[in-house]
């Protein structure tokens, strides 16, 4: 090959090579740019919305066993037989009740009725050092004794939540402590698990009962 | 003998290259028997094929010739949306309502689970089984609780299915589910990138991709991977309407699924379904990002470890005793 016929070459080359360039950025510069959308951008801040939780309810009365014509429990508000009786400061079990709610369960430590109750007036709680508390301060009666669970539940990881996990878009309900922990027998019960795994027809449960 | 052939080959095989051949016989012996292999090959092929006829009444040429969903635009992603919201109603009789939902840069999800309250009860299985619409007959769900003896944080010897009142005295309960690893090995197998993490740090996966192959489930340590044998049976009264693309709409047969943190409803900001319907209060779930969330609390002050650190899948899903 003669060096005419390589350079004719390589400027046939040159030019093919230009003009596909040219027409390369030309279709890529002419097509719609896509539009990329940002994604929203979320910031820690007040919460607006509030967090619910459960109130005892009313004022604290008693079963008294009996039912009204319509099936409706007849309760007993404490300060009925309370106002008028001495309250005996050493009572621990239900097993020394002797006019009313005998026998009732209680299983709460080495506590006496009065070490919650108020025995100036049952209608309403004490703490410790003597303050006053109405039913509907439950928790705080609770979380005396009980602090390292209180400062769990405030801090989100006891008693359980329905809601918002962000408090900027939405509510939060929460359980006050008597909602799964009835005050005289505190224990969580045991259930029985719901939704059992389901095994293929055919096979058999794998026996790890060891 | 040589004199005459040769032409032939001369080691005597009897073969004659010389004579002038006979006219091929159309019924000779080797042509039918081709034909009779060749007709056996050609329906024997139509017989292989014959299940895409099958597929065709399922799927339809929309679906089929979809695109990846991380490149659907806005428009197309509404298209697709809208026709499988027909789809579902013609398919389960039920209206729903399918969401797309991004993630919010600023957030990344972390689950914790408290080892000492859980009891076992396994309401959050049941619960995930209600929400993420899966087929009622085979009780699927994501979470498995696992039953263990104290003393060894081992998957593989916690037993799935006990049946008996809980929780038992010398046992606790760990619910399982996926991790939503920062080092996803099942995002790694996929061979058609039908799953990967999403910026909020939840692994999603695009069940119209998925080719169904479960190499993701053969992947995953934790066993959280899911897959559709049949094609879900719901009753349409007990449909979720509450759905959303990446997450719990109603999934076709041979996909892959997971856990997705109920992104159509974390992604709004509301707690996953799991959480709940805990009783007892063992699950707590936030914005890790965020300095005051819950999780970033339990984080901070309890003694948090995960499954398997080992592995070094980088799960965020933390596990803690009070």
């Amino acid at each position: 090959m003669n060096k005419d016929l390589i350079r004719k070459l390589l400027v046939i080359v040159g030019v093919i090579l230009i003009a596909a360039g040219c027409a390369g950025s030309f279709v890529y510069f002419s097509q719609p740019k896509e539009v990329v959308e940002e994604l929203e951008v979320w910031t820690p801040g007040e919460a607006k919305h509030p967090v619910y939780i459960n109130d005892p309810k009313g004022i604290a009365v008693v079963d008294s066993g009996k039912r009204a014509q319509d099936g409706s429990i007849i309760a007993v508000r404490c300060n009925t037989c309370h106002t008028n009786k001495e309250a005996n400061h050493n009572t621990k079990s239900g097993d020394e009740l002797v006019d009313f709610h005998q026998k009732m369960p209680f299983k709460h430590g080495s506590l006496s009725c009065v070490s919650c109750h108020n025995p100036e007036n049952y209608e309403t709680l004490h703490l410790a050092d003597k303050t006053k508390l109405d039913f509907k301060d439950t928790m705080q009666l609770c979380a005396q004794c009980h602090g390292k669970k209180f400062r769990d539940y405030n801090n989100g990881s006891h008693g359980g939540m329905t809601g918002y996990w962000d408090l900027q878009r939405g509510s939060r309900q929460r359980n006050t402590c008597t909602d799964c922990h009835s005050p005289h027998v505190p224990a969580y019960p045991t259930v029985m698990p719901v939704f059992p795994p389901k095994v293929r027809q055919g096979s058999k449960l794998p026996d790890r009962s060891h | 003998m040589s004199a005459e052939n040769n032409q032939s080959c001369g080691s005597g095989c009897g073969c004659h290259g010389d004579k002038p051949s006979e006219p091929s016989n159309l019924f000779d012996r080797r042509t039918i028997l081709k034909g009779a292999g060749a007709t056996l090959g050609v329906t024997a092929f139509a017989k292989a094929l014959a299940p895409i006829t099958e597929w065709t009444k399922d799927i339809s040429v929309d679906e089929f010739l979809q695109k990846h969903y991380k490149e659907l635009n806005k428009s197309e992603l509404a298209a697709v949306i809208k026709r499988m919201e027909k789809e579902t109603k013609e398919n389960y009789g039920r209206e729903v309502n399918i969401s797309a939902p991004k993630p919010q840069k600023g957030v990344k999800f972390g689950y914790a689970l408290n080892l000492s309250v859980c009891n076992g009860c396994r309401k959050c299985a049941e619960a995930c089984h209600i929400e993420n619409n899966h087929d009622r007959a085979s009780g699927n769900s994501y979470i498995r609780v696992l039953e263990m003896s104290k003393g060894s944080m081992d998957m593989e010897h916690g037993s799935a299915d006990y049946q008996h009142p809980v929780p038992q005295e010398d046992k606790f309960y760990m619910p399982v589910q996926c991790q939503q690893c920062d080092n996803p090995p099942c995002v790694d197998v996929c061979p058609v990138e039908a799953t990967w993490k999403e910026d909020d740090g939840i692994v999603v996966v695009d069940y119209n991709w998925c080719i169904g192959c479960r190499y993701c489930e053969a992947a995953c340590p934790y066993h959280a991977r899911r897959f559709n044998w049949e094609k879900p049976q719901i009753p349409a009264e007990e449909i979720n309407p509450n759905q959303s693309y990446l997450s719990n709409r109603i999934r076709p047969q041979g996909v892959m699924e997971k856990c997705t943190f109920c992104l159509h409803r974390t992604r709004e900001g509301q707690m996953p379904a799991c959480l709940e319907a805990c009783p007892t209060g063992a699950r707590v779930f936030g914005n890790m990002l965020d300095p005051n969330s819950d999780i970033r609390k339990v984080l901070e002050t309890k003694r948090v470890f995960v499954l398997k650190e080992e592995l070094g899948t980088k799960p965020s899903f933390f596990y803690f005793f009070d």
